[in-house]
């Protein structure tokens, strides 16, 4: 009741300050709005964790709520000045992400990983390939009119898409649970193993996409996508030595520290990626999650800096989730529900039954494993970074698909972390404390 | 990307300037010299290295990226606008500092109105300005030369009593400052001609009010630590920006905030609040240091004689009104010499030169910042000598003794 | 320092039953109410509550610029809470864990620090 009245106070704030005569500062706007997302965010997240579910549920929630399709509290003026917070955040949660890591407890589980990272990876892009090819590009108005070969295209690209998980949201929903043990450990390596395995996939079906579509072979792309690998692996190394040796020599206000490499990582790599293709005509880009994962995981397990570390990262995590999934919620796409409903019902049902099967399979022997297969539902940026690419790429149908895939990663948002708290908490493995 | 290289690199800094330790490793030898060391101590250093990279130095601060780097410098007004608030739990003040209240406001007042007169009959007959550039001019400086900082306890002269006498008013006394400027922030000029003074006012201390009443509310429940830091940038950003858009004072209306939350919230919640507000204490100070020597255009020649002018002002007036102040507790014959123990700055001085800046970039929101800002590099450099005169020898009452 | 309570812990013989003296350090006031709760759910309900203030703060030589006040009075009430007080000796482990799950954490020496000593003499006895 009182969180209510918070609410009621924050949202007559709102009403009282678009009515006074303001001066025209857009930053001030901003600044605004990113402290009722906080507050705000708080009282969503611990309201719905009253009835069970979890605080980011809350976050995308609220987000949805003040977001441009919506009251329009949070309009695309607002979303684009406060966009370096949602690039900071991503950065910020594969820190966190690597943070969590732990090599010793990796080593036990890698046979795990790798089994189930490959089966999801073989099986899940399979079967919606399989299915949208064979059957289902007649369920999609994008395919309408087109030519096998961008039909094929489209399954392919689907498939791929399905691969795709959320490193962000899993973060979020383990730490709020406080989740320990084989289980959380496992789908969190498994998560930071898919996001790197979506990325080489989704670079090799292009090129094989491209190639069915124009008959044009241009191997040359995979290279530039192990050398991006790669580069990104060393740059993470070197960043977490930084870390670790500055963090050693100076360790007050680390969280602070962080909070500004994060920045820096985003916007130097983007800058780097813009001055490349500018110079060169090179699509390079090293992947700022790839390099805070490496980062992360090199600063916890290879430095003697590492309780320091994840101390800093604990200590200011939860804003930055606030703000991150707030802001995601506001971004997401939710009138493109009402043209491709159909087709992204189709594909998340595809897609969901192709992971607890895979899951099912690739842990056979583990007690947890019907657990498994709905802990992997939610996807959110690097699959969203992957459809706005097929519409850089494909601009004849690259919109139209954009628009079912942004829907299913919409429905997925939504629902996947309520399954995976439902897992963390259901699952033998596992040992939490809210 | 600039934009992202300048705010990265001001945390940096600000990260480096709140360690003390790493300034006097480096410069261990020149700042035995007295004020060397105190403006050391105080981070004064840094409006220096704001100079060399603004606008009129090598430029990594420009105009475009300190315009973008505008939402953070509200949340630090916010911030220390709070921090000053949250101190103000009227239940626990000592006596001693009760006691005191009535003359530390009142010198910080005195000293306020006799700078901002002087000031505006400056400003209109010497530089020729007009009636309302002049008055608002004059009562942000009148508010930034009210306020006086603490004596560091590394200046040891005289007794215990009268360091801790004089540490009182100056932790009392920027209530003036943050008033003033507030009602400032309320003026017409700042609103477009808009002349609702009291209304600006009220809204000034309604949304004060809304956003520590937000605040209290929150803290009933029993919070994490975390919980705690989402409302504290929640409170912050939204008090900060607010404020901003409406074109009044963060650093009141957060003030107004904190005072609630201080009295009214639950000590948990204060506690909790008020510790992770301390941490970002000497942080903010450096890193607003940095802007304001970026924001500085020391060009002028007339700036500069005003400067000059404005510091043997203020100190004059500090200096009269503290002995009036002071009558009750120093005996008559050494209380003149004791306001020279109040002539430091207050970190809320240029607190007060960024906010005008971020309301109104004019001329006279730059001479305001050019006259702070030598204000508090030549003041801290004198400071801890003038310190060292007024606490010269044992010149307490016993009622100093006893109260202090 | 104020002292609150005073009361001495009763046992029937110290050898059959080995009592520790506790001190501990909190440097978090919000968390002062958690620990003694947490002594109080180990059915430790004698404590003494110290005040007082650590000694980097009295030698600080730091100029506050914005929080002046609270350095202050936060002086004069004091930063710090010395909780002492008895336990047996099998139940130091216990109470370790229940005042790190109410976010005591004695892992963390700027939050907390506990120290035992063992009692060999104590009246009055029951």
């Amino acid at each position: 009741m009182k969180r209510v009245f918070v609410g009621a106070i924050l949202v007559a704030l709102i009403v009282l300050l678009d009515r006074l005569p303001a001066d025209d500062f857009p930053t001030a706007k901003a600044t605004l709005i990113a402290g009722v997302i906080l507050l705000g965010g708080h009282i969503a997240g611990h309201l719905l964790s009253r009835v069970g579910l979890p605080r980011i549920t809350g976050y995308l929630g609220l987000g949805i709520l003040l977001g441009p399709q919506s009251l329009a509290v949070i309009d695309n003026d607002t979303a684009s000045l406060l966009g370096f917070l949602q690039e900071l955040a991503v950065a910020f949660i594969a820190l966190a992400a690597g943070a969590e890591l732990r090599l010793e407890q990796l080593r036990e589980r890698m046979r795990d990983i790798l089994r189930l990272t490959l089966y999801m990876t073989t099986l899940v892009s399979l079967s919606v390939f399989g299915f949208f090819y064979f059957i289902g590009t007649d369920f999609l108005p994008v395919a309408d009119g087109l030519g096998a070969a961008e039909k094929a295209s489209i399954a392919v690209l689907l498939g791929i898409l399905a691969v795709a998980r959320s490193p962000s949201s899993a973060i979020a929903v383990i730490r709020e649970c406080r989740a320990r043990g084989q289980f959380p450990e496992t789908v969190l390596g498994v998560t930071v193993a898919l996001d790197v395995f979506s990325i080489v996939l989704f670079a090799i079906g292009l090129s094989v996409c491209q190639a069915l579509v124009s008959s044009v072979t241009d191997l040359s792309f995979m290279v530039t996508v192990g050398g991006e690998l790669v580069g990104g692996i060393l740059a993470g190394v070197l960043l977490g030595a930084a870390l670790a040796f500055y963090i050693g020599k100076a360790p007050g206000n680390v969280a602070l520290l962080l909070l500004g490499t994060a920045l820096v990582v985003t916007h130097v790599a983007h800058g780097m990626a813009d001055y490349v293709r500018a110079t060169h005509d090179l699509p390079v880009h090293l992947e700022p999650l790839l390099i805070c994962v490496t980062a992360g995981f090199t600063v916890r397990n290879l430095s003697n800096r590492g309780d320091r570390f994840a101390e800093a990262i604990d200590a200011v995590s939860l804003p930055v989730f606030v703000l991150f999934f707030c802001l995601a919620g506001a971004s997401l796409d939710l009138q493109s529900l009402q043209t491709t409903w159909a087709a992204a019902l189709l594909y998340i049902v595809i897609r969901s039954g192709s992971l607890f099967g895979s899951c099912w399979l690739a842990a056979r022997h583990d007690p947890d494993r019907s657990w498994y297969g709905i802990s992997f539902l939610t996807q959110a940026g690097v699959s969203l970074g992957l459809a706005l690419e097929v519409v850089r790429r494909f601009p004849e149908w690259g919109t139209a698909f954009a628009t079912i895939a942004v829907a299913a990663i919409s429905i997925n948002q939504l629902i996947g972390p309520i399954a995976m708290k439902m897992a963390l908490l259901r699952a033998g493995g596992s040992q939490t404390r809210s | 990307m600039k934009l992202v290289l300048a705010a990265v690199l001001l945390t940096v800094l600000a990260f480096f300037g709140s360690r003390v330790s790493v300034i006097q490793l480096l410069l261990a030898r020149i700042e035995r010299i007295p004020g060397v060391r105190h403006l050391l101590l105080t981070g004064t250093e840094f409006v220096l290295v704001g100079l060399i990279l603004g606008t009129h130095g090598i430029g990594v601060l420009d105009e475009p990226t300190l315009t973008g780097l505008a939402p953070g410098f509200g949340l630090g007004l916010a911030w220390i606008g709070l921090l000053f608030g949250i101190q103000w739990d009227v239940r626990r003040l000592p006596p001693a500092t009760r006691a005191i209240i009535p003359a530390a406001l009142g010198q910080a007042v005195l000293t306020g109105a006799f700078v901002a007169i002087g000031t505006h009959f400056l400003l209109r007959l010497y530089l020729g300005w007009d009636d309302e550039s002049s008055l608002v001019g004059a009562l942000s400086l009148g508010a930034a030369a009210s306020g006086t900082a603490g004596i560091p306890k590394s200046v040891r002269a005289g007794s215990e009593g009268l360091q801790r006498l004089l540490r009182s008013i100056a932790d009392v006394d920027g209530l003036v400052p943050i008033l003033t400027f507030g009602l400032v922030c309320c003026l017409p000029l700042l609103h477009d001609g808009d002349t609702r003074f009291w209304i600006w006012f009220g809204c000034s201390i309604g949304l004060g009010l809304a956003v520590g009443l937000v605040v209290t509310v929150l803290g009933t429940y029993r919070l994490s630590e975390d919980d705690h830091l989402v409302i504290l940038f929640g409170a912050v950003l939204l008090g900060g920006g607010a404020a901003l858009q409406l074109s009044l004072s963060p650093l009141l209306v957060n003030a107004i905030a904190g005072f609630l939350v201080a009295n009214v919230a639950r000590p948990r919640t204060c506690s909790a609040i008020r510790r992770l507000l301390l941490e970002g204490d000497r942080a903010v100070y450096i890193l607003f240091l940095l802007l304001a020597g970026a924001l500085w255009n020391p060009g002028s020649n007339q700036t500069l004689g005003l400067a000059l002018l404005y510091i043997g002002v203020r100190m004059f007036g500090k200096w009269l009104t503290a002995g009036w102040a002071l009558r009750k507790w120093i005996p008559a014959a050494h209380v003149r010499r004791v306001g020279l123990g109040l002539i430091s700055y207050d970190g809320l001085a240029v607190a007060i030169a960024i906010n005008l800046q971020l309301l109104t970039q004019s001329p006279m929101a730059d001479l305001v910042t050019t006259v702070v800002l030598v204000g508090v590099v030549i003041n801290e450099l004198l400071a801890p000598l003038l310190a060292a005169a007024a606490l010269r020898g044992d010149v307490m009452s016993s009622r100093v003794e006893g109260s202090a | 320092m104020r002292i609150r309570s005073c009361s001495i812990s009763q046992t029937t013989n110290p050898r059959d039953r080995p009592l520790k003296l506790l001190f501990l350090f909190i440097y978090r006031q919000d968390l002062v109410d958690e620990a003694l709760e947490a002594l109080v759910e180990m059915e430790i309900n004698d404590a003494t509550v110290f005040e007082g203030t650590p000694m980097e703060r009295i030698l600080a030589d730091e100029v506050p610029i914005f929080a002046g006040l609270w350095q202050s009075h936060g002086e004069a009430e004091g930063q710090t809470r010395l909780v002492v007080a008895t336990i047996e000796d099998q139940a130091l482990t216990s109470l370790i864990s229940v005042l790190s799950d109410v976010g005591v954490d004695l892992g963390k020496p700027e939050i907390a620090r506990l120290y035992s000593v063992p009692i060999e003499y104590h009246r009055p006895v029951n």
